[in-house]
């Protein structure tokens, strides 16, 4: 089910209304009918991949009971492997398998063999990237003994299958939202209409950003051959704009969805763009994802506390997986590449922890040094997006040298001038509201009642004149 | 609790009634269904795809055949071909009080024609999902299902739509359902266009279509005997020009002697006005012209009008 649906529109109401009023007196029921509403959210889009949640569900809550039981060290690595091969295990087939084994047969081809594997038809099922690396963050913790083991299997199955963020984030650690399913929660009038407040942004931020810039930039994309260097500039500024909308737009509907029920979800994204290098970037884009891999991958490996060697390693590890999370594509891994190159400079020169506060905090407009830093940053972020959206390496060095022709300062061919009068204006909002959790948290709370109102329902009114086609949001696929 | 239900409900009520207010602006320039499923039942159809969409003007065929009240409710090939959810389509838009009144059901080897692997394989029809599949509610003013389930553009086209309204390159589908395309009519643009659209069918007859289906031409059959019992009913034939008329050959080279089987089994006519395609201009080899659908449907009125008095 997509939140920008009508199925959604009528789904939640009548879940919000079941669990306040039918359930809201019993913890249980509450925790059994997120579950049940989970499941059925996920099974609209296909009810057979149910399966693969509930076996990861299962699995996970097992092997949490039996770490508990155990003390010796080579039975919590057994238990503790097992949850992982099955959760990557999964990962790896649906959506790894016919990538390697493409691979394979180019690289056998290359040495003169020929061998003729079967690659499969497998639909990747829709969040899987998602829920796995949460359940497997509940074992990770269990094994580290940073988190009591659940004998809660209701309250555990809702942890896993939790709707709001199930199909694209964010990614929960258990240690933040499990011991929420243990306690009842109590409605809150202004968490509640906080939580719609950040649902309209998502929304405004999907469909009136993300789903105008798509239209363009799948056009440039696809036809970039016979476009200007300009153009193809706009092409891939505009995809900045496209993705970021789409995924942080996701990312709001869902925190916003989660309020509603009285939780809370990590922020995800925290005004990347405004970011003043690669580095602060890293630490306010799909924060969930990043920091995960910080703890998980990165300090496992040794962090920074290594040679610097080893810390080089270490960065480009992370970075690289964090490319082929997004998807099976070399596309993703130069991706990923491009950025740990990005940040090794900050490290090595131990200015990566540079920016950790919000830029301009004390001012309303950014220092020129601030403004040219935020530029270059975001100017080499682009470069390396023009990679996440290529469709093939070869098509992203096309794209680049097309981009890169004396063309590039010519007057490009698309010019759609109220599109970018938009983003104009949502760069402001953005930029006003850089100091909340999502730009319009706070933004006119000192407005009188009936204009903040007006202002909301002017934005809700512009959604349904940008609305019309339900777009799918991007991080579905990985 | 019940603060921020009243709070919400109110604020919804307010936000529903403004897409209400847009919604009413709505027309038949928003796209080539809307008009068709916000129009009330009707009594008098012509049925069809876009070839009957454009060719026929029912204001024309009105004006000679005085007794009776002609509605286009044809849509396109995507949407049309002869199935499931065009008959239930036509079935909701039909007035159930109709006798005595008039039918055209305008028939191409396209609309009996399958793109799936096996012709048969109903379940898999391309017209499935599609917009005359997904509305319910054929014959509500302003039509909300359709603007929130089934417009395929941004919102906002259909009211923007309206100040374009006569410009090149577009298009309105006026009360009694005509769909009317302004488009450049200088021999260039024509001849490009028609290259294109020949090209287009040719590679659709060869790659996508596989074949007559036997469950589309009992759609065909069923359409017949739904409009049979309520008023005369026409097959037609519409004119295209030779290539497109060649294309169609190949794709069924027995859809004339099919046609009139059919015709025959049901006593009804079959006006095949394919002998005379030279008699037309056409904006792309497959659609008449405003001028050629003009007279085009005075003489299929003149037709209906002589068969009637017989």
């Amino acid at each position: 089910m997509l939140f920008n649906s009508l199925d959604f529109a009528i789904f939640l109401p009548i879940v919000f209304l079941l669990y306040w009023f039918v359930t809201k007196h019993n913890l249980k029921l509450q925790n059994a009918l997120i579950v049940i509403s989970s499941y059925v959210f996920y099974g609209w889009w296909d009810y057979r991949f149910l399966s693969l949640i509930i076996f990861s569900t299962l699995v996970d809550y097992i092997v949490g009971l039996q770490l508990k039981k155990a003390d010796r060290k080579p039975k919590r690595q057994l238990l503790l492997w097992t949850s992982i091969l099955v959760n990557i295990g999964f990962l790896g087939f649906f959506k790894y398998y016919n990538f390697f084994v493409d691979n394979f047969i180019d690289a056998f081809s290359f040495f003169g063999k020929q061998i003729q594997p079967n690659t499969l038809n497998i639909i990747l099922p829709v969040g899987i990237s998602f829920y796995t690396f949460q359940t497997l963050s509940y074992t990770i913790d269990v094994y580290r003994k940073k988190l009591e083991p659940t004998r809660n299997f209701m309250a555990f199955a809702a942890f896993v299958s939790f709707f709001p963020q199930l199909v694209a984030g964010p990614i929960e650690r258990a240690t933040n939202l499990l011991p929420q399913f243990y306690n009842k929660r109590a409605f809150n009038y202004n968490k509640a209409v906080d939580g719609l407040r950040q649902i309209l942004w998502g929304l405004f931020k999907k469909i009136v950003i993300a789903d105008n810039c798509a239209f363009f930039v799948n056009t440039i994309f696809d036809g970039h051959g016979g476009y200007s260097g300009s153009t193809l500039l706009i092409g891939v500024v505009f995809f900045a704009f496209q993705i970021y909308g789409d995924f942080s737009g996701y990312s709001d509907i869902a925190i916003g969805t989660a309020r509603l029920f009285g939780f809370d979800l990590k922020q995800n994204f925290a005004f990347p763009y405004f970011s003043r290098d690669i580095a602060e970037f890293w630490r306010r884009w799909h924060i969930s994802l990043s920091t995960w891999f910080r703890d998980y991958v990165y300090i496992p490996l040794g962090g920074s506390r290594v040679s610097k060697l080893l810390q080089i390693r270490n960065v480009l590890i992370i970075f690289l997986v964090s490319g082929f999370w997004h998807g099976a594509n070399w596309t993703f891994i130069v991706w990923g590449l491009l950025n740990g190159l990005y940040f090794l400079p900050l490290m090595l020169m131990k200015r990566n922890r540079k920016h950790l506060e919000v830029v301009a905090n004390n001012s309303v407009l950014p220092s020129i040094r601030e403004l040219i830093a935020m530029l270059i940053t975001f100017g080499i972020t682009v470069f390396a997006w023009i990679f996440f959206r290529a469709e093939s390496i070869s098509q992203a060095f096309s794209y680049i040298k097309g981009m890169l022709e004396k063309s590039l300062f010519s007057i490009p061919e698309v010019r759609p001038t109220f599109l970018i009068l938009l983003i104009g204006i949502f760069i402001v909002i953005e930029w006003m509201g850089r100091r909340n959790l999502y730009a319009i948290e706070k933004l006119w709370l000192s407005y009188p009642k009936p204009l903040r109102l007006g202002i909301y329902y002017v934005i809700a009114i512009v959604i349904f004149l940008y609305g019309g086609k339900e777009q799918e949001f991007i991080y579905f696929q990985f | 609790m019940k603060r921020f239900i009243t709070h919400t409900v109110i604020f919804s009520f307010a936000f529903f009634i403004g897409v209400f207010l847009l919604i009413l602006l709505a027309d038949g320039s928003a796209d080539e269904s809307y008009e068709k499923f916000s129009s009330p039942k009707q009594s008098a159809l012509i049925v069809g795809s876009s070839r009957a969409g454009q060719g026929l003007i029912p204001e024309i065929l009105n004006s000679t055949l005085d007794e009776h009240s002609f509605y286009n409710y044809a849509f396109s090939i995507r949407n049309t071909p002869y199935g499931e959810p065009y008959y239930r389509s036509i079935k909701k838009k039909l007035d159930p009080e109709t006798n005595n009144s008039g039918f055209i059901i305008c028939v191409t080897p396209w609309t009996i024609s399958a793109t799936t692997e096996d012709p048969e394989d109903s379940l898999n029809y391309r017209e499935l999902g599609s917009a005359i599949d997904r509305t319910h509610f054929v014959s509500m003013d302003p039509n909300i299902e359709y603007i929130i389930e089934s417009y395929q553009q941004k919102n906002m086209n259909f009211i923007l739509k309206k100040f374009k309204k006569g410009d090149y390159q577009t298009f309105f589908v006026h009360d009694d359902g005509w769909l009317e395309v302004v488009i450049e009519s200088d021999m260039i643009s024509t001849k490009e266009r028609t290259d294109n659209k020949v090209n287009s069918y040719r590679k659709k007859q060869k790659n996508e279509y596989t074949g007559v289906s036997q469950h589309r031409l009992k759609y065909l059959e069923r359409i017949i005997e739904l409009l049979v019992p309520k008023g005369r009913v026409y097959l037609l034939r519409i004119p295209i020009n030779d290539d497109m008329y060649e294309i169609e050959n190949l794709l069924d080279p027995q859809f004339d002697e099919r046609m009139s089987a059919i015709a025959k089994k049901y006593n009804i006519h079959y006006i095949n006005e394919m002998d005379t395609r030279a008699e037309y201009d056409y904006t792309d080899g497959h659609h008449l012209t405003i001028e050629s659908s003009k007279r085009f449907s005075k003489k299929i009125a003149d037709q209906i009008k002589a068969f009637d008095i017989e």
